[in-house]
């Protein structure tokens, strides 16, 4: 049973402020992503949690242990970097064997009176073995990290985490190196890993797609705060803000300022109807109905030959400036007047570059964020 | 059990036991040199020297019981004192005399209100932790009861009860510990559980026993102070006081390097050591583990540690009242024990064993035997390694014998160094040379200096026609003309240059072997080949054949001595201050770093010609002027070697570090496990560029160490080369042999280590 909690963690590297008072739960046997653009502060969060930062206040526990002054070396964790940092002058063996040969632990778990002690080497032996066999690197053992190719090195990363069977894993973007397609496989194996093994896992990636696959919860981080914490459905179909929203999903949200007038939402050039719903709660919620930003994925809007409920309320007449195929979809980047924005589409459409057509809006499926606080208003 | 098995068993053993094999290997390798004279002598020494090195720890021990009851007994007088006033004070107090107060002062009244609840607060403590759980009682197992009874008999009477006792409990304590490992491991084999380390306690302390029990019947008392002429209270001063500003020094640093304030490392630090077992021991290795070192190692008889022990008050006053002449005191006595390990290992490596065997000694009967020990010792090793590979073979666990002997290699490394070591000390005694070198001799042909004059310059044509037509069956081949003429004109100007800078060795090498009668003929004469050729030279500088002058003074052996000395002393410890030094700079923060970094280059903008009288001048002052320690001091740190490792070592990435942390690594563990092993490029560039330097250095020691009466003794080799050179002009063969002698191990060096220092060249380039 092992929680990770970060109860009120604040961090500064001088003047500048990297964790601003973040809190979060993560669950035995969880998986949590932290997700956010590259310097919003996602990766020390974890430093801090294994110990190669220490934080200025607030408490950070592991199971059920303050852990703020503790070295990170008796915190139990394994964490694996993005370079992987295998050391270049051992064999792969002596990689995996490095975390076993330093430390002195209970081995001999049964036995309540059992002082720590090293691991004897055919203790050690069979460990590596073991995750070797795991991970399928057996027969790479002799070799030094400088001859394997990129997926082979990440195996040998994750075997010298595995290895050492500890209660959290930590990974900093470990995946980033590796080619796209071997990240999407890589990416599968963790993930089945991660539930055979039953760690308690944090995971820092600048990549939403790799969060939303990977992750039971997902906590996506800005400017040294968690601006939401959820399961990867919750982050995509209710994002709390703008940030979330635009962050999550590829390609992204799309964002269209205008104003509320009646039912509709306003911009110079157009107008859209809002479900009934969606009125009520912006005239509570919002700060300024004259300051509203409507955001709609691309994949919600169609269209009109192919929507399934066009009608007058939800139609945009638009210019298209350019078309990707991609095969399964078609994504076109439209103009109306000065307002621009993507909308991914059927196949079949016959939309052409510089060709007028008409999208539709599913408007059941907008968001409707705040212009001053960027706070989502529709839920 | 069948035969077989028993036979397997036994080969399982010798092979599993490794540790305790080569225990026993040395044991034996010990005993087994004893013929029946040195039988003799060693039944005389344990006659003499064993009862009378006791008889030491006895006196000592009765010194120590008086100094220690007097000591109890005044404190115990001043205690009742104390506690009688205290009751004066309260029984004045309870009948509301409050001018009490005012006449046995402030201080003292706070102390009596203070103590009492100080003595309360401190049973109820006891009470509540110890008693209930009898933990303080577990403390004392068979043991450690055996090390506590062993050093408790304080007089000469008792002494031999509490060996008694000793060895039975530690009888007891072996055999259970035995019986216990077995039950609690039933899967090992019974010969698993004789650990190595077991058995050297085991024999080590019957040892101890032996030596107690004969105490009792002896009654001299000898000391090996007058051997060393070191005062023990001095050396303890040096160690204890080292280890207060060590101790400082370890605890700002571990608090540097971890980025944690000096209180968490203390807290931390406490947490770690600091429970009521780990007090206990170490209160119970301050009053039993210090005088045994103290009668064991320096052998002194009633002073030494726990003299200085008790000293210790006056020593701190002494050192924060005058700590100039303090620290006076602590340089002269690293000088005179530097000095003192210096002259021994001198003598050895002249062939000479420092020891004289007439020394009443252990040490001294062993020594004769310890070179037969050596050899015997190192054909062990080698016969177990084979015997493990073999081992190994027939039990399938190796497929290549090559992989056994890497397996094995640290058997093998301490076999190549106790045999370097064989060698170093055989080779050089003298009375080996006549078989190394034999007389002089003398080969006889017939000149041909003609002919060889006209194969050089037939080569050099046939070298330039074979380039010409190399090139125009390139350019025919289709090669740019340009190029190829280019790369000829190019490696034959390198070929050329070449030439030029090997021929004066070549030339050096050459006349080194030929007698004066032939250096003194004309270069172009002389012809390439040494005809006839002689090890005269050689044989003169070594001191085989006597000098043609008596004035002069060949110490070839002890200059080549001091030489590898100071290069090696420096280049060690310059490489390992500059690699810790240069880790700190590159990848730790702490306060004033930038500046440190700063000061460093700024450092290297001084001259070094510039440092030289201010340098002089301080050695002078500090003694090091006519000592080896001199040379070596002044050069141990330098700021550039410093800033080459800290350049190289901000290249390693953190992620590096940082995982080894993770992984439980100390932070010392991490520089000696992960930074110096991917420093090795820049590392063995120090190493050659320094090893040079030093051997080649000449200013520095021709400063210190030419100016003292011992002047002679201390020189070395290219100071050696230029006195000889002073005294000597007509015997170029002598001196030329001399510089072959010292170019030799650079040569060597160069030679083996070329790609390191390819490697350190492009370091060099890419970071200098």
């Amino acid at each position: 049973m092992t929680e990770v909690k970060m109860e009120n963690v604040t961090k500064r590297f001088g003047d500048k402020l990297v964790l601003d008072n973040i809190n979060i739960n993560i669950a035995d046997k969880e998986l949590v992503v932290f997700v956010g653009p590259s310097g919003c502060g996602k990766s020390t969060a974890m430093r801090c949690v294994a110990g190669l930062e220490e934080i200025t206040s607030g408490k950070v526990y592991i199971g059920d242990k303050v852990v703020n002054i503790m070295p990170s070396k008796d915190r139990d964790i394994a964490f694996i970097f993005q370079n992987y940092a295998l050391y270049p002058h051992m064999t792969v063996y002596d990689n995996l064997a490095f975390g076993l040969r330093a430390r002195k632990s209970i081995v001999d778990v049964d036995d309540p009176k059992a002082k720590p002690r090293k691991f004897r080497p055919d203790e050690i032996d069979e460990k590596v073995k073991v995750a070797a066999r795991i991970l399928k690197i057996e027969d790479l053992l002799k070799r030094k990290p400088t001859e394997l190719s990129g997926g082979q090195q990440q195996r040998v990363a994750m075997g010298r985490a595995i290895v050492r069977q500890p209660k959290v894993f930590l990974m900093d973007e470990p995946l980033s190196n590796l080619d796209a397609k071997l990240r999407s496989h890589m990416r599968t194996e963790l993930k089945r890993l991660q539930i055979d093994l039953g760690v308690t896992t944090i995971y820092v990636t600048h990549d939403q797609a790799e969060a939303m696959t990977l992750g039971d919860r997902i906590a996506c981080m800005h400017e040294g705060i968690f601006q939401q914490i959820g399961t990867p459905e919750e982050v995509y179909d209710k994002p709390v803000n703008k940030f979330v929203a635009g962050f999550i999903g590829s390609p992204s949200m799309n964002f269209i300022e205008g104003k509320l007038d009646g039912s509709d939402f306003v911009t110079p050039v157009f107008s859209l109807n809002l479900p009934e719903s969606m009125v009520t709660s912006i005239l509570k919620n919002a700060t300024d109905v004259n300051n509203i930003i409507l955001g709609i994925r691309p994949e919600d809007i169609e269209d009109r030959e192919f929507a399934l409920n066009p009608s007058v309320e939800n139609i945009v007449a638009v210019k298209v400036m350019v078309r990707e195929n991609y095969g399964s979809d078609i994504f076109l980047s439209v103009l109306v007047d000065s307002i621009e924005f993507n909308a991914r589409v059927n196949t079949a459409t016959t939309a052409s570059v510089d060709q007028r057509m008409d999208l539709v809006f599913d408007m059941s499926r907008v968001h409707i964020f705040d212009g001053k606080t960027e706070k989502n208003l529709t839920i | 059990m069948d035969r077989n098995k028993i036979q397997a068993s036994i080969l399982d053993f010798i092979y599993i036991k490794r540790r305790l094999m080569l225990f026993l290997a040395f044991i034996a390798a010990l005993v087994i040199p004893i013929s029946s004279t040195r039988l003799d002598n060693l039944r005389q020494l344990t006659d003499q020297s064993v009862m009378k090195w006791v008889v030491a720890l006895n006196s000592f021990y009765v010194n120590q019981f008086r100094t220690f009851t007097t000591l109890i007994t005044t404190g115990v007088d001043s205690t009742i004192v104390f506690f009688q006033n205290m009751l004066d004070f309260y029984s004045q107090l309870i009948q509301f005399n409050l001018e009490i107060i005012s006449e046995v002062g402030y201080f003292l009244t706070g102390l009596y209100i203070i103590i009492p609840l100080l003595i309360i607060l401190f049973v109820i403590y006891f009470i509540v932790n110890y008693v209930n759980r009898s933990n303080f009682f577990k403390l004392f197992s068979p043991k450690k009861l055996i090390i506590i009874l062993l050093f408790i008999p304080l007089t000469v009477d008792y002494l031999w009860i509490g060996t008694i006792v000793a060895i039975f409990l530690a009888c007891y304590w072996y055999i259970d510990n035995l019986q216990q490992e077995k039950s609690e491991n039933t899967r090992l084999s019974y010969v698993e559980l004789i650990s190595w380390k077991k058995t050297i306690i085991f024999v080590t302390l019957i040892f101890i026993f032996l030596i107690s029990l004969t105490s009792h019947f002896s009654d001299d008392v000898y000391s090996i102070t007058s051997f060393t002429n070191i005062d023990p209270n001095l050396l303890m001063i040096g160690i204890i006081s080292a280890l207060v500003p060590i101790a400082v020094i370890w605890v700002i640093f571990s608090s540097q390097i971890s980025d944690r304030t000096v209180l968490d490392v203390i807290k931390i630090k406490y947490k770690e050591k600091m429970n009521i077992k780990q007090v206990v021991y170490f209160i119970f290795l301050l009053i039993f583990g210090i005088p045994l070192l103290d009668t064991l190692v320096l052998q002194s008889s009633s002073s030494g540690i726990t003299f200085f022990l008790l000293n210790l008050p006056w020593i701190m006053g002494y050192m924060i009242h005058n700590p100039l002449d303090f620290s006076g005191e602590l340089i002269t006595l690293i000088k005179d024990s530097f000095d003192i390990i210096v002259n021994a290992a001198r003598q050895i490596s002249n062939g000479m064993i420092p020891i004289r065997p007439s020394d009443i000694s252990i040490l001294g009967a062993i020594q004769p035997a310890f070179w037969i020990t050596l050899l015997l010792f190192i054909i062990f090793l080698l016969l177990y390694v084979v015997y493990l590979i073999m081992y190994e073979l027939s039990m399938d666990s190796l497929t290549d014998w090559k992989i056994g002997l890497r397996r094995h290699s640290n058997f093998l490394k301490v076999a190549v160094l106790f045999f370097v070591l064989f060698v170093f000390v055989y080779v050089f005694d003298p009375q080996n040379y006549n078989r190394l070198f034999g007389d002089s001799y003398e080969m006889q042909t017939d000149s041909f200096a003609s002919f060889l004059s006209l194969g050089i310059l037939l080569t050099f044509i046939g070298v330039s026609l074979a380039a010409i037509a190399w090139g125009i069956i390139q350019v025919r081949q289709g090669r740019s003309r340009s190029i190829i003429a280019s790369s000829i004109l190019i490696n034959g100007t390198a070929v050329a240059i070449a030439i030029i800078m090997v021929v004066p060795f070549i030339w050096m090498i050459k006349n080194s072997i030929q007698t004066n009668a032939q250096n003194s003929v004309d270069f172009a004469q002389q012809g390439l080949i040494p005809d006839p050729f002689t090890t005269r030279n050689y044989a003169q500088i070594f001191g085989l054949v006597p000098a043609p002058y008596e004035t002069l003074e060949y110490q070839v052996v002890t200059w080549l001595f001091n030489s590898i000395v100071t290069a090696l002393f420096v280049t060690g410890f310059l490489v390992i201050f500059s690699a810790m030094a240069g880790y700190c700079l590159a990848k730790r923060n702490f306060i004033g770093r930038k500046l440190l970094f700063t000061l460093i280059i700024a450092i290297q903008m001084v001259p070094p010609y510039v440092q030289v009288i201010p340098l002089y001048l301080e050695l002078n002052r500090l003694g090091f002027v006519g000592s080896l320690l001199g040379v070596i001091f002044p050069f141990l740190i330098q700021p550039f070697s410093i800033f080459l490792c800290a350049e190289f070592m901000r290249g390693i990435p953190d992620d590096y570090l940082d995982a080894a942390r993770v992984d439980g690594y100390s932070e010392f563990e991490i520089f000696r496990k992960i930074v110096l092993p991917l420093s090795i490029p820049v590392i063995s560039v120090m190493v050659i560029i320094n090893i040079i330097g030093n051997w080649n250095a000449f200013m520095w020691p021709l400063l210190l160490l030419d100016q003292s009466e011992f002047a002679p003794l201390l020189r070395t080799l290219p100071l050696g080369i230029y006195h000889i050179n002073a005294e000597l002009q007509e015997q170029a063969g002598v001196i030329l042999a001399l510089a072959t002698v010292i170019v030799l191990p650079i040569f060597v060096i160069l030679f083996l280590a070329q790609d390191y220092i390819k490697k350190g060249v492009s370091v060099e380039g890419l970071k200098g």
